[in-house]
C-alpha cells in the first residue's frame, strides 16, 4: 500500500506508530524531524497516488480544531472540524484535495488527546448549546480506521460530552471498527451517497453504492445514528430518476425516520481546483456539463439550476418520508 | 521533430556518431541536427540547461514537437540498478516547489535535479525523500519545455551512487560510450509522440470565418462537445453544418451561430432558462429600451437602458414595466422552473 513510511522523530515510540508499523512490516521507514520537512515541500502530482503513495506519522501542530464555514451543517449551532489526517485513499474526480496539499501522500496525526482537549474546551465554552465536531474534512473518517485506531478514543471522549455531537464523514464501507464500539446518540456516522452510475464515473476507488448501503444498514441495526450527504450532486441527463431511485434504495436499507439529517449540495469548485480536475481527469463529464465561472471565482452551475436541483432533491426526499427539519440545503448564495 | 538534450558530448557520442548530426550555426556551440531530429548539448547544471533550452526553443520551437532529455544520473535508491536506463515520470528540483511530469505516463521512476554535486550521505538521504534518482539538469530543461508548452520526456542511465567520491568522474567518463549506447537503444524503443489534435474532427468550409477569439472559443467548446458526443457522426449530425451553410449570413455571423449552437448543445438547461427569459425584453424594445439579464444567470438584477425622447416612449415604458412579470423572473432565478 505504501512506498515508504516517514515518521517524525518524536513519534517514533508512540504506541499508535508501533501498531501502525506492525501492519506494514516490509515497508521501508524513514525518520524525519518534522512532516513539513518533506510533505508538500515539492509539488507531487496527485495521480501518483495510484502507484507511489507514502505515509507520514507525526503530531499535528498549530490549530487543532477550526470553526467550520457557513452552510457546513445544521444551521444555528456552532460547527467545528478537526484534522487528524490529510488526504484520502479514494479518488473522486471532483475532490478538492487534488489541489489542496500539493501532495497526495497520506498524513496521519497521532496526537488525538491534544485534539480531544481542544474539543472539550470548545464544547464547554457554550455548554447549554449543542456544538458539532466534524471529522473528515481533509480525509475519509472511516476508510483507514482499522489502521489508525482512533475511534475508541473519540467515542470515549464524546461519552463525556453529551451536549456535543461528533460526525464521522465517509464514503467507505469500512465499519468493522465502529461495530466494535457501543453506539452513542451523539456520535453520528454520515455517508456521502450518489447514484450508482455517478459513483462509477466519479467516485473512483470508492465502494459501490450497494456496499455503502449495506454498511449503513448494519450500523443502523447496531444502533449507531446515521446521517446522509447528497453532496456533491452532479447534474446529468436522467438526474431526477437517478436520485429518485437512490432515495428509494436508501430508504429500503434505512427507514426515513432513522435518518438523523440529510445534507444536499451541488457540485462547486474554486477555480484552481477545477484547473486540477481538468488536468487529472480530462475525460470527466464535468468538463461538458453546464458549469460556469461565477463572479466570486467559484465554478458551479448557474443559480437557477443550482436552486432547481436542490429543490428537486428536497421534494423527492419529502415524498419519501424524510422529515423536512432533517433536510438541509447547502446554499452558498 | 524531437529535440534530444544532453548535458555533455560524452553522453551524446553514440547519437552523434550513428545519427549523422551536423553542427548548426547558433548563438552558442552545441546545437546539431540531422534529417529527423535536433540535438542540443546544454551543459551541466540547472541554470545553464534552462538558459540554453530557452534560447533554442525561442528560435526553433515551431519545428520541435517533443523534447527528450537523455543522460547519466545517480541513484539514491538501492532499487535503481547501475547501467540501467529508466524512463522518468516526474522531475523535481532541489529547493524548487514546482515539478514537471513526462508526457509518457508509463514510468514509475522520479528524479530530482540538484544544484551541486552530492558528496555527503546526509545530503543524499535528504534528497531521497523526494525521488530515487538524481541529476544536474533535467528540471531546467523541463521548465523551459513548460514555458513553450512542448511535451517533455526523460531517459536516464544510472552511472553512480552519490556519496561515492573516489574517481567517480573518471569512471563515468570511461563508461560514457556504454552509457551513450544504452541511451541510444532506449530512445529507439521509446514510443513515438502521438498528438491528439482536438480540432481535427471539425472541419469548417470556406463559408465560415472565425476571428481569433472565435477560434479560441470554438477550440474550448469543441473539446467539451467531444466529451458529450464521443461519436463523431452523432456530433456532426447534432451541429447540422449544412443547414448553417444555407443561411443568408456572413461567414463570421455563421461561425457565431455555430458557437451559439454548440453552447446550446452543451448547456440545454441554460438554453431553456434563456428561452424563458427571452420574451421579457420585447415590450421594452418597442419603447426603445433594452432590458438585459445577468449573462451568467447568477443575479436576478436586470439592467434597463435607453433614452426617453418623447411622451409616447414614456407611455410605452410605463406599460412595459406594469406588464413585467417580476414574480416569474424571481421564480426562474430561484429555480422554480419547468424543465
Amino acid at each position: 500500500m505504501f512506498d515508504k513510511i516517514f515518521i517524525e522523530e518524536e513519534a517514533l515510540n508512540h504506541p499508535k506508530t508501533l501498531s501502525f508499523l506492525k501492519k506494514f512490516p516490509s515497508v521501508k521507514t524513514k525518520t524525519i524531524d518534522s512532516i513539513d520537512q518533506v510533505f508538500g515541500k515539492v509539488r507531487k502530482p496527485y495521480l501518483q497516488k495510484r502507484h507511489n503513495l507514502n505515509a507520514f506519522l507525526g503530531f499535528k501542530k498549530g490549530q487543532l480544531i477550526k470553526e467550520a464555514p457557513p452552510a457546513y451543517g445544521l444551521a444555528g449551532e456552532p460547527h467545528y472540524y478537526f484534522i487528524h489526517q490529510y488526504n484520502c485513499i479514494y479518488e473522486c474526480d471532483y475532490c478538492y484535495l487534488q489541489g489542496y496539499f500539493n501532495s497526495p501522500d497520506l498524513v496521519f496525526f497521532l496526537n488525538h488527546e491534544e485534539v480531544g482537549n481542544e474539543i472539550k474546551k470548545a464544547a464547554n465554552k457554550n455548554p447549554e448549546r449543542c456544538s458539532w465536531f466534524h471529522a473528515g474534512e481533509f480525509s475519509d473518517s472511516l476508510a483507514l480506521s482499522h489502521l489508525t485506531g482512533e475511534l475508541p478514543y473519540y467515542f470515549e471522549l464524546f461519552k463525556q460530552l453529551p451536549q456535543a455531537k461528533l460526525e464521522f464523514r465517509t464514503k467507505s464501507a469500512n465499519i468493522t471498527e465502529l461495530l466494535k464500539l457501543p453506539p452513542l446518540k451523539n456520535v453520528i456516522t454520515s455517508f456521502s451517497l450518489s447514484p450508482e452510475k455517478r459513483i462509477q464515473s466519479s467516485d473512483l476507488k470508492t465502494p459501490p453504492l450497494k456496499h455503502r448501503l449495506l454498511a449503513i444498514q448494519k450500523l443502523h441495526q447496531a444502533g449507531h445514528p446515521i446521517a446522509i450527504h447528497f453532496d456533491p450532486i452532479i447534474y446529468s441527463q436522467g438526474f431526477e430518476e437517478q436520485y429518485c431511485q437512490l432515495i428509494e434504495q436508501l430508504i429500503s436499507y434505512l427507514p426515513a425516520s432513522a435518518i438523523q439529517y440529510i445534507s444536499v449540495g451541488v457540485v462547486r469548485f474554486p477555480k484552481d481546483i477545477f484547473h486540477q480536475v481538468k488536468r487529472n481527469y480530462p475525460k470527466s463529464d464535468l468538463h461538458s456539463s453546464e458549469l460556469i465561472k461565477s463572479d466570486n471565482g467559484l465554478i458551479r452551475y448557474p443559480r437557477p439550476m443550482r436552486r432547481w436541483i436542490l429543490s428537486k432533491v428536497k421534494e423527492l426526499l419529502l415524498q419519501a418520508g424524510v422529515a423536512e427539519s432533517g433536510i438541509y440545503l447547502c446554499m452558498e448564495d | 521533430m524531437d529535440l534530444l538534450v544532453f548535458a555533455h558530448a560524452n553522453e551524446a557520442q553514440h547519437f552523434l556518431k550513428e545519427g549523422g548530426y551536423k553542427s548548426m550555426p547558433f548563438h552558442f556551440a552545441g546545437l546539431y541536427r540531422n534529417e529527423q531530429n535536433m540535438l542540443l548539448l546544454c551543459g551541466e547544471g540547472i541554470g545553464v540547461a534552462r538558459e540554453k533550452m530557452a534560447a533554442t526553443l525561442a528560435v526553433h520551437s515551431g519545428e520541435i514537437s517533443r523534447v527528450v532529455n537523455l543522460g547519466v544520473c545517480g541513484s539514491l535508491s538501492s532499487q535503481a540498478e547501475l547501467e540501467t536506463v529508466y524512463s522518468i515520470r516526474t522531475v523535481y528540483g532541489q529547493d524548487c516547489f514546482k515539478s514537471f511530469s513526462s508526457h509518457l505516463g508509463d514510468s514509475r521512476w522520479d528524479l530530482i535535479s540538484v544544484r551541486e554535486r552530492v558528496l555527503k550521505d546526509s545530503q543524499a538521504s535528504e534528497l531521497e525523500n523526494f525521488a530515487p534518482l538524481i541529476d544536474r539538469e533535467a528540471w531546467g530543461i523541463a521548465a523551459a519545455c513548460e514555458l513553450f508548452k512542448i511535451p517533455f520526456s526523460c531517459l536516464k542511465v544510472v552511472s553512480d551512487r552519490p556519496g561515492e567520491t573516489d574517481g567517480v568522474c573518471q569512471k563515468v567518463i570511461e563508461k560514457a560510450p556504454l552509457y551513450s549506447k544504452l541511451l541510444f537503444e532506449a530512445y529507439a524503443e521509446q514510443a513515438p509522440l502521438v498528438i491528439n489534435d482536438p480540432q481535427s474532427s471539425l472541419t469548417l468550409s470556406a463559408l465560415f470565418y472565425a476571428t481569433t477569439s472565435q477560434k479560441n472559443r470554438l477550440k474550448a467548446l469543441q473539446s467539451s462537445l467531444e466529451l458529450k458526443f464521443p461519436i463523431e457522426a452523432e456530433r456532426l449530425e447534432s451541429l447540422d453544418l449544412p443547414q448553417l451553410e444555407q443561411l443568408e449570413l456572413t461567414p463570421k455571423q455563421r461561425t457565431s451561430l455555430l458557437i451559439e449552437r454548440i453552447g446550446d448543445l452543451l448547456n440545454p438547461f441554460q438554453k431553456d432558462i434563456r428561452q424563458q427569459l427571452a420574451e421579457l425584453p420585447k415590450p421594452f424594445e418597442k419603447a426603445g429600451f433594452s432590458l438585459k439579464f445577468d449573462g451568467q444567470l447568477e443575479s436576478k438584477k436586470m439592467h434597463l437602458n435607453g433614452t426617453i425622447c418623447d411622451q409616447r416612449q414614456v407611455v410605452q415604458l410605463i406599460a412595459a414595466l406594469k406588464e413585467l412579470p417580476y414574480q416569474k423572473i424571481e421564480n426562474i432565478f430561484n429555480g422554480k422552473l419547468d424543465v
